[in-house]
């Protein structure tokens, strides 16, 4: 039985408003300041901002960044 | 380093400048923490090259030898990567594809290394 008109237009909505909800939670989560470590045999570890450790990186990164500069548009 | 070497290591940033649109800058260190080539001026990558590297290699998963890591901050992001006992850091702007990056800044390592003749015969790929 063919669906009904309005159900594909109501689809079609929702499946729009799902994509948006998705693409904002990865933009709210990629804009997270984030610290991940490797080490030997593919042992890996993130670090909060608020931890030790993770002061130590982002002190060193925020210097680094300092070095190099935006490139011009 | 031999200077031929030394011009490799300027090809090899010059090439990652331009395939990395999202690259600001990046420097190469040798296992000694000299600056073997860099973008920009050497001297200023020397000690916060030198730094960031030290605390990645300080963190306890790294015990040392960090492979690789990676510190993404408000204002850009910071990547470093050792291989055969060389480091490669390189700061990009946000939202960059890490394992592009991680992938590029080996092969640069690995360009500059098999260039100064520096990879053994018998190193897992040699000759590759």
């Amino acid at each position: 039985m063919p669906p009904k008109p309005h159900r594909l237009v109501l689809d079609r909505v929702s499946g729009y408003a799902d994509e948006a909800a998705a693409y904002l939670r990865r933009r709210r989560h990629h804009r997270r300041p984030f610290a991940r470590v490797s080490g030997p045999g593919g042992s890996s570890q993130g670090f909060a901002p608020d931890t030790a450790e993770g002061r130590t990186l982002f002190e060193a990164a925020d210097a680094l960044i300092a070095v190099a500069p935006r490139r011009p548009s | 380093m031999s200077d031929r070497s030394r011009e490799a290591a300027d090809r090899a940033v010059a090439y990652l400048m331009e395939i990395s649109p999202l690259m600001r800058g990046c420097a190469i260190f040798d296992p000694d923490g000299g600056v073997v080539a860099a973008t920009g001026d050497h001297d200023s990558w020397r000690e916060p090259g030198r730094r960031f590297i030290s605390a990645v290699d300080s963190t306890p998963v790294a015990g040392g030898n960090a492979t690789h890591g990676h510190v993404a901050t408000g204002q850009g992001e910071v990547f470093v990567v050792c291989e055969e006992d060389f480091h490669a850091v390189a700061v990009f702007d946000r939202f960059c594809l890490a394992s592009l990056v991680f992938f590029d800044l080996r092969a640069a390592i690995r360009d500059i290394r098999g260039e100064s003749g520096a990879v053994s015969a018998g190193a897992p790929g040699a000759g590759a």
